[in-house]
């Protein structure tokens, strides 16, 4: 892999853009039609992330709303990760 | 054969069930060409490859013979017309050349075997090589059933079969540890047993005979190893025809696949005994080989089993000749390469920043592998908590790798010593190496990147001299005008102030004399100069990052790395800034057409009462004098103080620096210029409040403080506000304000004594009231305002 770069003072990684999010407000698009909002608390290199105060919306074909549930604190593995998004006010 | 356990031995169609297509989508083979190329005129060839040049393709099985599959379906097969020694003498062959194409085939010359292998690959079927090999006799038989066995010793170098052995120190790799004398030593033992079991049938006359001339080359290299392998060769030195054929005779020494005796010397020799030991161990493997070899020849005119049973000897032969086709392959040196290589990715020589949970863990539950904690143990013997904590990173390693001698299972000892030493070794390669993550070579266009357990992709990276030149102007550009900091720039600099600060922290561990400098400048404080009321984006950056709730998180750290001027500047900065903090700008009801505040920026009041409100108090504490009345010169310079004073947190800072400012007056040490200096500043400030003071109570202040919470921070104010001033301002401040006093005292009269519930918020009441009325020489009770009584 390689990129180019424009200011190599401040090199960034693909995952920086997760780490800058650390503490805040992110949208997880799931495998499976699922999302989860939450406060990302940390994360790895695969994409693991451990998010809080989550709300995670699953969406189904027949339904018009999204099933919601809520979690205090939960693990979201890696493998079914598709996108990150900072939750834009 | 492939490198890769793949067969391409077998049928081209059953190697890609879509046939054609796949071929012509892509081909493996043209993407080798030019790469295996074999010299055809190097005269070693031969040697190399046990075959003619032309035989050769891409796809030469390194690891055995080249056709490996037919000898899987003949090992299947138990030879039914194996002859006895008995009966060969009685019907065997009449002279020596049909003798020896007698005894060992007649597809055994090396041209015959290659045309045969050629063919069989494309024509024969299984009943036809069933068919074959019946005709060859039951040695044949042997050597084709066991050459793996060539790599079933590790140490043991397998000779080229042409050569016989002599040849061999030339081709023998170094690190196997071998003398090259040895070789040829263990050759002639080997020998010596050929010619005791083949007199019997070399007496028998052999019949007619089908004799190929053999290429020049080849008989005058093997002549000399015949000389003493054959004795057929001496007695008729001219009919070198069949002579090829001994060599086969040499692998059939080696030990049986998977016999106990490999394997005993694969870990004896893993104990790196001596060169002696091994000699002599070898000589011994050489009499259990040369047993075993006869006991073949005993047991297989015997042998009469079922189809079944013929089928799974078959299968278990065949799987043991997959597992042990690669063993022995790499030499101790090479598996410990490896074991280092993998464990330069586990091994960190600053476990306290990289491994910091499992540092953390060790120190909660210092009984580590049942080792009990010694006294001197948490590291006060340096050395002693390093080899402790090699010993459990080889301990993790070998459990979780499933290493063969590791685990607790048995060896497990000498495993974990020779892990501890890599470990050692790892450790040792991680602090030499180079801090830097790249390095450009010199006249290279990239830079090489070093990878890591943590960071492993990248490899290069390219810089573009028109990117960078177009930066440099960029920032040019930017150093003239100010710079617009989008939501990432601001996440990315906190984010390197977190970085930042944890190096200072952890160097702080290690040493007293910590450099901040770094820290100080990812601050970026003296950036870009900003007040109250610029443009969101073009606010000081640190500034900005005090919009979140992690930048509030570290804030404490923070300032115990920061000096005392180094946080009067930070002080100042945000004096100056107050109206561009997001608590302050969106902290007050006033700017809410309901008057509430909404949940998130309640949710960071929260937090900076609980962090940044404490850390300016703790901060105040060293200013001195002149330097508190400067703040709050600016920030009723640069803020609009009546606004401020609507919100919670600037209400908290107001008071934070007025009452540190009237405890200093009280100490009496003040000179009278410093005094005169802020008596005109706290005019100044009452200014701007006079007339708003009132609105430092949100609208619906009863309902929200109805004594259940302690929170006083407008009391507080209002007394800190009264304290600092003359009389007069003390009257102003009573006549604003006293709508509110008389609706506290109505909600503490209206709660009955006979509540006993509630009577504690009668009592919260009456203190917050009073922390106020105190300062003018007033108390409340439940019934009236009086004055003081001194």
């Amino acid at each position: 892999m390689s990129t180019v770069q424009t200011s190599h003072q401040q090199a960034e990684e693909p995952l920086d853009l997760i780490r800058y999010q650390l503490d805040e407000y992110i949208i997880v698009k799931l495998r499976g039609s699922r999302e989860i909002k939450g406060k990302l608390q940390g994360f790895d290199s695969h994409c693991n992330m451990v998010l809080s105060d989550a709300l995670e919306y699953i969406y189904n074909e027949n339904d018009d709303e999204p099933m919601t549930k809520k979690s205090e604190m939960v693990f979201v593995r890696g493998d079914s990760v598709i996108l990150i998004s900072p939750i834009i006010e | 054969m492939s490198f890769f356990g793949f067969d391409p031995t077998g049928p081209p169609n059953s190697r890609g069930k879509n046939g054609g297509e796949d071929n012509e989508v892509y081909d493996f083979e043209n993407t080798y060409d030019g790469l295996g190329e074999i010299e055809e005129d190097d005269a070693f060839n031969d040697e190399t490859f046990n075959t003619n040049v032309n035989e050769i393709k891409k796809d030469y099985d390194f690891g055995q013979g080249s056709n490996t599959k037919q000898q899987y379906q003949q090992a299947s097969i138990p030879a039914p017309t194996s002859i006895s020694y008995a009966q060969a003498a009685v019907s065997g062959p009449v002279n020596d050349d049909e003798f020896m194409q007698d005894l060992w085939g007649s597809s055994n010359t090396p041209s015959l075997q290659q045309e045969d292998s050629k063919q069989e690959r494309k024509i024969l079927s299984l009943e036809e090589i069933e068919a074959q090999l019946t005709a060859i006799d039951q040695g044949q038989q042997q050597q084709q059933q066991f050459p793996p066995q060539l790599y079933g010793i590790p140490g043991m170098i397998p000779p080229p079969p042409q050569f016989g052995g002599y040849m061999m120190p030339g081709f023998m790799p170094p690190q196997y540890g071998f003398p090259a004398g040895m070789i040829p030593q263990q050759i002639p033992i080997q020998q010596q047993q050929q010619q005791n079991n083949q007199p019997p049938q070399q007496e028998q006359p052999l019949p007619q005979e089908q004799v190929q001339p053999q290429p020049e080359i080849k008989q005058e290299a093997e002549e000399s190893v015949l000389v003493e392998v054959n004795p057929a060769s001496i007695v008729s030195p001219k009919q070198t025809a069949p002579k090829p054929v001994t060599h086969k005779v040499d692998l059939s020494n080696f030990p049986v696949l998977g016999s106990k005796e490999a394997v005993q010397q694969q870990q004896l020799h893993q104990h790196q005994l001596q060169l002696q030991a091994q000699l002599n161990e070898q000589q011994q493997q050489q009499q259990q080989q040369q047993h075993s070899h006869h006991h073949h020849h005993h047991r297989q005119p015997s042998v009469e089993l079922t189809p079944e049973q013929q089928e799974k000897a078959a299968r278990r032969q065949e799987k043991v000749s997959r597992i042990m086709k690669y063993s022995g392959i790499m030499n101790p040196k090479d598996k410990d390469f490896v074991t280092r290589f993998q464990l330069s990715q586990i091994v960190t020589d600053d476990p306290y920043n990289e491994d910091f949970y499992a540092q953390v863990f060790k120190v909660i539950h210092p009984k580590v592998n049942g080792v009990p904690p010694s006294s001197n143990q948490s590291g006060s013997v340096a050395s002693g908590g390093e080899s402790q904590q090699n010993n459990s990173i080889a301990q993790a390693y070998l459990d979780h790798s499933g290493h063969r001698l590791g685990g607790r299972y048995k060896r497990a000892d000498v495993a974990l010593q020779r892990m501890q030493q890599q470990v050692q070794k790892a450790v040792t390669v991680a602090k030499e190496r180079p801090k830097l993550t790249q390095f450009a070579k010199e006249g290279a266009l990239g830079k090489i990147s070093f990878s890591s357990g943590k960071k492993p992709r990248q490899q290069l990276e390219i810089i573009s001299k028109a990117a960078e030149r177009q930066k440099e102007q960029n920032e040019t550009k930017k150093k003239e005008g100010t710079k617009r900091y989008s939501k990432k720039d601001i996440l990315s600099i906190l984010e390197n102030i977190i970085s930042e600060l944890m190096n200072v922290e952890s160097e702080s561990r290690t040493s007293t004399e910590v450099d901040t400098t770094k820290l100080w400048e990812s601050l970026k404080v003296l950036k870009q100069p900003s007040s109250s009321g610029d443009e969101e984006s073009e606010v000081n950056p640190f500034i900005q990052c005090l919009n979140y709730n992690k930048m509030l998180k570290i804030l404490s750290r923070l300032f115990k790395f920061l000096t005392r001027e180094q946080i009067l500047t930070i002080t100042t900065l945000i004096m100056s800034n107050l109206e561009n903090l997001s608590v302050i700008k969106y902290g007050s009801y006033t700017t809410y057409s309901d008057n509430k505040i909404p949940e998130k920026i309640n949710k960071l009041v929260e937090a900076y009462s609980l962090t940044f409100t404490k850390i300016l108090m703790n901060s105040v504490l060293d200013f001195k004098f002149n330097e508190i009345s400067g703040l709050l010169y600016i920030l009723n310079g640069h803020n609009n103080s009546a606004f401020i004073s609507t919100t919670k947190i600037g209400l908290s800072i107001l008071t934070t620096l007025l009452s540190r400012a009237e405890l200093i007056i009280g100490e009496g040490q003040i000179s009278a210029t410093d005094l005169s200096e802020w008596s005109s500043c706290y005019d100044e400030l009452f200014t701007s409040l006079e007339s708003r003071i009132a609105a430092i109570f949100p609208p619906n202040f009863d309902k929200i403080d109805d004594g259940s919470s302690k929170e006083n921070y407008i009391w507080q104010f209002l007394a800190t506000l009264s304290l600092g001033g003359k009389l007069s301002h003390q009257r102003i401040i009573v006549d604003e304000v006293r709508d509110e006093i008389f609706s506290v005292m109505n909600r503490v009269k209206s709660i009955d004594n006979s509540d006993l519930q509630n009577l504690y918020k009668k009592q919260n009441l009456l203190n917050n009231l009073n922390m106020y009325l105190v300062v003018m020489g007033l108390v409340a009770d439940e019934n009236e305002i009086k004055e003081l009584q001194q």
